[in-house]
């Protein structure tokens, strides 16, 4: 028994002396800049690219220009096409996630710049799925002035019913009676929460590491905001601008709008 | 040698941080308010008020610039003398004399309020400039190109660095602006709060106390003191307009039983901010208590705390209206703002 307490003592001491001693490596760690990065191995972390491919079916989208034919057989042209993907998390191979931080993005369809953009902080390791929600969580819906990706001056805010847009598409047809279509999609609480959360799973891992920054190549197709479980009818609606049943149906179309393509490594 | 200087550079550092929370704490004031008061909900936290901050939301408030021909500024509509109402029209005048479809509310207390105007579409004080901003009725313009404009003035350029100690200005600092001038507005210098706050030479006279009687047992359980309002949307029994049938909240939360639901108007500086209602259908506070007398309409939601509503009495709504009259704050109205 005594001897075991001896050990224990004992231990005690190396452990104290081993913590000083890492305390003092830490401290050197965290003065020395020119420390070489690539030597430290846990906790390493590198970036994932996110790439979206916006489409109208097999088509990659042409705005303002480009005629197509949705599953009903209605014509329309697309002039704006913008979406919020937002709290982008990562599963690994043992399905622990990954979540990157202050995770907000837009997409518009007028700006290439925004088609792709790096999670960073990503630790390395293998991935075989992502996770994002479209449009905004009720949180940030809720929380004041946002800057960023969240900037009302982006044009995806209610300013009359605060909250972010999810999904913007606005064009023309001629099944319209007005002759335009507009889809606001939002709605963050209450019955009609229009927010969706997807789920991708990867074709084979995006592996994160010192030399590799996997690219996920994503699409999103338009055509499927007007079908499944709804049929959207141009002639019957064409303007979708308040939160409500609609949005929320044209909400449960467009959940399944997003697939991977490839994975880049 | 390395460390001399990573040392040096880090006094520096502190040096320069410490200096500039020295200068922000000479301009820091508390958000004051009376100790009966509850807590505010929106508490600057990450905007901490100061005499700069607020002037400068002060000056976009007054800036006729944010709308889309210049001729019309926050102040155009929400007049102090009238408690930041309008005070004058049913419905303003926003650019082109376009009229807006309700009645301008008075500005004061916001900082206590979850939501903001008459069906409680903004969620957010710091999100409420941009409704009149980029209303087609009101100011008619974008925020991308108001907050250009502020953002390439170099006017505003000085006052932002002065009061926010950045080169760039993005439409969160200008929200945040305005939010140090909105929610700065406090009215709690009443009679009624002099009585409330135990002021020696303060009291209310007969009338008054009567009036006071009534107030508790009727209006108060929406009215809720101290702020005088339950922050509630309420269907009061307004008949529905002919022309222009105005549904409230339904059209926020697109729900049947938010229909014809307004937000509980405080009723602190009633003298200054007739007319009354989400419409301005009542000029004078006599026609207010008569509509709560006898001109309630039985909507299936309306309130249930409508339902005992008493016939008051001559004499009742002269004290009643005594009593409301305890609620202005002619200082807020009158004194001249920082």
């Amino acid at each position: 028994m005594l001897i075991l307490l001896l050990i224990f003592i004992h231990n005690m001491k190396i452990r104290v002396k081993i913590s000083m001693v890492l305390c003092l490596a830490i401290l050197v760690i965290g003065c020395n800049k020119n420390s070489d990065v690539t030597q430290v191995v846990p906790g390493q972390k590198g970036e994932i690219k996110l790439n979206f491919t916006n489409m109208v079916g097999a088509d990659p989208i042409i705005l303002n220009s480009q005629s197509y034919t949705n599953f009903n057989g209605d014509t329309f042209y697309v002039n704006t096409f913008n979406y919020y993907i937002s709290n982008i998390q990562f599963t690994r191979m043992d399905d622990s996630i990954v979540r990157e931080e202050n995770s907000y993005h837009l997409i518009e369809a007028d700006k290439p710049q925004t088609f792709s953009f790096n999670c960073k902080r990503i630790p390395f390791g293998q991935y075989k799925s992502i996770t994002f929600t479209i449009g905004v969580d009720s949180l940030r819906n809720v929380s004041g002035a946002q800057s960023g990706a969240l900037d009302p001056v982006h044009n995806m805010f209610w300013s009359w019913s605060s909250g972010y847009l999810f999904t913007k598409l606005e064009g023309t047809s001629p099944q319209s009676p007005s002759g335009n279509i507009a889809f606001h999609i939002a709605g963050f609480s209450g019955p009609y929460n229009s927010l969706k959360t997807v789920t991708l799973n990867f074709p084979y891992n995006a592996i994160v590491s010192n030399y590799i920054k996997p690219v996920v190549k994503l699409k999103a197709d338009i055509l499927e905001m007007f079908v499944n479980p709804s049929t959207i009818k141009f002639g019957i609606v064409n303007n979708v601008t308040t939160v409500g049943a609609l949005a929320k149906s044209m909400a449960d179309n467009y959940a399944d709008m997003f697939s991977v393509i490839e994975i880049e490594n | 040698m390395k460390t001399g200087i990573v040392f040096i550079c880090c006094l520096l550092f502190i040096a320069c941080t410490s200096n500039n929370k020295h200068n922000l704490s000479i301009d820091q004031l508390d958000f004051s308010y009376p100790d009966f008061w509850p807590q505010p909900t929106y508490t600057f936290k990450g905007n901490a008020l100061t005499h700069k901050r607020i002037a400068l939301g002060k000056k976009l408030f007054f800036d006729k610039r944010l709308s889309s021909d210049s001729t019309i500024s926050c102040e155009s509509c929400h007049h102090q003398k009238k408690a930041f109402s309008d005070g004058e029209y049913k419905f303003s005048f926003g650019v082109n004399g376009k009229q807006s479809l309700r009645n301008t509310p008075a500005l004061f207390n916001l900082a206590w309020s979850k939501t903001f105007m008459w069906d409680g579409g903004v969620n957010h004080i710091e999100f409420q400039p941009i409704a009149p901003i980029t209303n087609p009725l009101e100011m008619n313009e974008s925020m991308e190109h108001v907050i250009h404009n502020i953002a390439t003035s170099n006017e505003y350029q000085l006052l932002f660095k002065e009061a926010y100690d950045t080169d760039s200005i993005t439409s969160q600092l200008v929200l945040k602006a305005f939010a140090q001038f909105l929610g700065s507005l406090v009215s709690y210098d009443s009679k009624y709060d002099r009585i409330m706050r135990k002021y020696k030479e303060y009291s209310f006279i007969d009338e008054e106390a009567k009036g006071y009687v009534l107030f508790k047992k009727s209006c108060a359980s929406c009215h809720t003191e101290p702020l005088f309002t339950n922050h509630a949307f309420e269907n009061n029994g307004l008949s529905l307009a002919k022309v222009n049938p105005d549904y409230g909240r339904l059209l926020i939360t697109k729900l049947a039983e938010d229909s014809m639901k307004f937000k509980v108007p405080s009723l602190r500086n009633l003298q200054f901010t007739a007319p009354y209602m989400h419409d301005g259908r009542f000029r004078t506070l006599s026609e207010v208590i008569d509509h709560y007398s006898s001109g309630i309409v039985n909507y299936p939601n309306k309130s249930h705390k409508l339902d005992y509503m008493p016939k008051f009495t001559r004499d009742e709504k002269q004290q009643l209206i005594a009593f409301l009259q305890t609620l202005d704050d002619p200082d807020f109205c009158l004194k001249p703002m920082r």
